[in-house]
């Protein structure tokens, strides 16, 4: 896997490029900032860009602002934004386009052994991957009537995993359960979230997440 | 004629009711007036008598026709009184003394030609009749002030006035009437008769008379001259005396110049009777025009009075500028203010440019010799220093009042603009705090959880060390999350990315009960977004109970942010408070709820 590597900092870049280079994937480039990295990501014919999401000049989030430049000269490239925002908000900016192969990771992460490689390994398949803190976040707002207190706790384990962009097929190796067994809660998930969305489709996450991030049970009165 | 910079003394005594003495005029030019008043009014009430003493043979002009008396008489009793109503309500500027001066050079050729009156009343009318023309030239020179401007009108006057007092003291000293050839009015007496040289007396006489000629001319040019170098209103009152002296100056000229062609004076002859008649009209004239200069004056000082009272009754700001430009009928007309420092704000304190007289008038108002304000007009703004005087006096409560209250509103102006910097320079600092932390300590954080995972690599996984390492690991990881939090907390970074309402929501997200949300994703000037967000943060940062409750609405509406939160309120409130007084908001703070409005400028 060909992946370019865009971040400000020589310590954290060198870092996610020894991380990389260890696990065997290829570093075909680095950049430091988001022009760089858009240039270098058309010239060097990459799989996957990870962005910093902090770059200059403004240091506050040229990495999304690269990352969505990326994906429509390039659709094919996945990208991984590393972040240090919790909000939701960045993510679902993020994958809110085509979340196929876009990933939003905090960036305390990137360091955690195999995280780094099995999100560039879940872009790859086409999923996508939102930092788990992000939806705990988002499942433990407090909310006046929620829906989501009537999930069961596995049912709560799923949606946690599909807001977290994991195919059905990874949601069922991680809660080793059938793959149908997955699909039945989603199903289960949506009917008592009242959610519409194709519970098979990509923009589930999408749709979780601005569920998550809305005053649940208030539907309309979310910005 | 180019307008100065003029100054309005505080010195000026304030505006009294007419009439009472050692007011306007000075005490000893108060009393000459009144003098001078009676004798005027005596010698037209003698002249009566005089005139019905006087036989057929005629030795003045009244006597011979009733209209000329009428003449005569009228225009010295007009003369006379407009003098007095000058000196009274304008003050001691020589216009009103001079006035009555001339009123009883005019009226002297009566008492000179009394039949059978006494020698010494003759002789002194002799004396003063010929300074007529000294007087009106000494007008034309200087009107409407005290000194002539020019040198050369100075000259003018001063030697029309020395030559004739030369002229005529030397005659009475050489002249016996009764042996004038060419005597009429007064062929007996002369009180003052030291030796009598008729040929001299007859040199003296031409040359008083060429004088007359070349001084009236030289002051009726000169009135008019004065007239044309005036503009707008200035010209306009001047006109109205100005002219008649011209007039006057120019009908004694031709006196003159008939009595050297003519020396037989006689007022049966046609041309002699014209010419007086035409002397005593201009002099009605120039009579009329000081009265009706005073009386405009009045009207000017009435209002200035009435402006005293607009002020007096509604003392808000801008009062005077606006009862000033109603007085001066100039809507352009504006009254700054100095500050101490020498700067200069309007009414509301807003800093102005420091007047100068490149385009408007400039009017200064002085206290204690240091210029507190000044009033800009147009230059064709009807303002004498009269009523500048006046302006003055009646203002002067109004111009402190107002100057007092637009330096307390520019340093307030000043505060909140030094509120606002201090507020500004506190995010900034805030800010480039968040941006050290995420360049500074987190990078480094991040490298050392970067070494600590490659000597995990390095050791086999049951080991002590690699416990140690997971350890170490975890405490890495922990140390950024909090670290992200504190940045967070210094600099909300998403707010001034994703704007309020995701960061309304990221503040939500952390309280530990419900929190109900309306707000617009609509984008804000970031230090109105911030100080809305710094409002939601402190309310509900107030209390870890559930209060049961809380709403946050986020709206907007002309101009102004407005934020609410019902149900929690910030325990301390004075931080919101100096950061949204400083933007020119508002904040109300109640037992469980506060609302901010704040302007998006």
């Amino acid at each position: 896997m060909r992946v370019v590597v865009a971040d400000d900092s020589l310590l954290v870049r060198q870092g996610v490029v020894h991380i990389l280079t260890d696990a065997g994937l290829e570093v075909v480039g680095e950049a430091q900032d988001a022009d760089q990295a858009a240039q270098v990501a058309s010239s060097r014919q990459p799989d996957a860009v990870v962005l910093d999401i902090r770059m200059p000049p403004t240091f506050t989030d040229e990495g999304i602002v690269a990352a969505q430049r990326i994906r429509s000269s390039r659709p094919d490239v996945c990208v991984l934004v590393l972040s240090e925002y919790v909000d939701p908000q960045y993510a679902m900016q993020l994958i809110s386009e085509r979340p196929e192969g876009v990933g939003y990771l905090l960036k305390e992460r990137v360091f955690d052994g195999a995280v780094l490689v099995d999100a560039l390994r879940r872009l790859e398949a086409g999923q996508t991957v939102v930092d788990p803190a992000i939806v705990s976040r988002l499942l433990a707002r407090p909310r006046r009537r929620d829906p989501v207190q009537t999930l069961s706790q596995r049912e709560r384990e799923v949606l946690q995993l599909v807001a977290e962009g994991l195919s059905n097929r990874s949601i069922s190796t991680r809660l080793s359960v059938t793959e149908r067994t997955v699909e039945a809660h989603i199903r289960q998930i949506f009917l008592k979230l009242g959610l519409d969305d194709d519970p098979s489709s990509h923009r589930r996450v999408l749709a979780v997440l601005a569920y998550l991030r809305s005053d649940a049970g208030a539907p309309g009165t979310s910005g | 004629m180019t307008e100065r910079r003029r100054r309005l003394p505080d010195g000026s005594p304030p505006w009294q009711p007419p009439l009472a003495f050692g007011g306007r005029g000075s005490r000893s030019a108060t009393w000459t007036s009144t003098v001078l008043t009676v004798f005027c009014v005596v010698v037209t009430l003698a002249s009566a008598a005089v005139l019905r003493q006087t036989p057929a043979a005629e030795t003045t002009y009244a006597a011979g026709s009733p209209w000329l008396a009428a003449v005569q008489l009228s225009a010295g009793l007009l003369l006379c009184g407009a003098g007095l109503l000058w000196v009274l309500l304008r003050g001691p500027a020589p216009v009103g003394l001079t006035l009555q001066l001339l009123a009883v050079t005019w009226l002297a050729p009566l008492w000179a030609g009394w039949w059978d009156g006494p020698a010494l009343v003759r002789s002194l009318a002799m004396l003063v009749a010929p300074f007529d023309v000294a007087l009106l030239v000494g007008l034309a020179a200087t009107y409407p002030g005290r000194r002539a401007r020019t040198t050369a009108a100075r000259a003018l006057a001063v030697g029309t006035y020395a030559a004739t007092a030369v002229l005529a003291s030397g005659l009475v000293l050489i002249r016996d009437p009764f042996l004038d050839l060419y005597c009429w009015s007064n062929c007996t007496d002369n009180v003052f008769l030291l030796t009598p040289l008729p040929g001299l007396a007859r040199a003296l006489q031409i040359a008083g008379l060429a004088v007359a000629v070349l001084a009236g001319s030289a002051g009726a040019v000169l009135a008019v001259r004065r007239l044309q170098r005036r503009t707008g209103p200035a010209r306009e009152a001047a006109r109205l005396v100005l002219l008649p002296v011209s007039l006057a100056s120019a009908a004694n000229a031709g006196y003159a110049l008939l009595l050297l062609l003519e020396p037989a004076e006689n007022p049966s002859r046609r041309a002699f009777a014209a010419v007086f008649l035409t002397r005593g009209l201009t002099l009605t004239l120039l009579a009329a025009g000081g009265i009706g200069t005073v009386a405009r004056e009045q009207r000017t000082r009435r209002r200035v009075r009435r402006l005293a009272q607009d002020l007096a009754a509604a003392p808000t700001p801008g009062t005077l500028q606006s009862v000033l430009r109603g007085l001066l009928a100039d809507d352009g007309a504006e009254v700054v203010y100095r500050l101490s420092g020498g700067d200069y704000v309007d009414a509301s304190g807003c800093p102005v440019p420091a007047p100068t007289t490149r385009s408007l008038a400039v009017t200064e108002i002085v206290r204690s010799g240091r210029p507190v304000a000044a009033l800009l007009h147009d230059r064709a703004a009807n303002m004498t220093d009269e009523v500048l005087q006046d302006i003055g006096s009646a203002a002067r409560l109004a111009v402190d009042n107002e100057r007092l209250r637009a330096e307390l509103l520019a340093e307030l102006h000043r505060l909140q603009r030094s509120r606002t910097r201090i507020v500004q320079v506190t995010d900034e600092t805030r800010r480039q705090l968040e941006r050290n932390l995420h360049d500074g300590a987190q990078q480094r954080l991040l490298a050392l959880a970067f070494e600590v995972r490659r000597a995990r690599t390095a050791v086999p996984d049951s080991s002590a060390a690699a416990e140690a390492l997971d350890a170490a690991a975890d405490e890495v990881r922990a140390a950024l999350a909090e670290l992200r939090e504190l940045a967070q907390g210094i600099y909300p970074a998403v707010l001034e990315q994703a704007g309020l309402n995701a960061a309304v929501w990221g503040l939500t997200d952390q309280a530990p009960w419900p929190v109900e949300v309306r707000a617009s994703a609509e984008r804000f000037p970031h230090a109105a977004e911030r100080a809305a967000y710094l409002v939601v943060a402190a309310a509900l940062d107030s209390t870890i109970e559930d209060p049961g409750g809380v709403t946050v609405v986020v709206t907007s509406e002309l101009g102004m942010l407005r934020v609410e939160v019902t149900g929690a309120a910030p325990k301390d409130a004075v931080a919101l408070y100096d950061r949204i007084e400083a933007m020119g908001g508002r904040v109300v703070v109640e037992e469980q709820s506060v609302r901010a409005d704040i302007p998006c400028e």
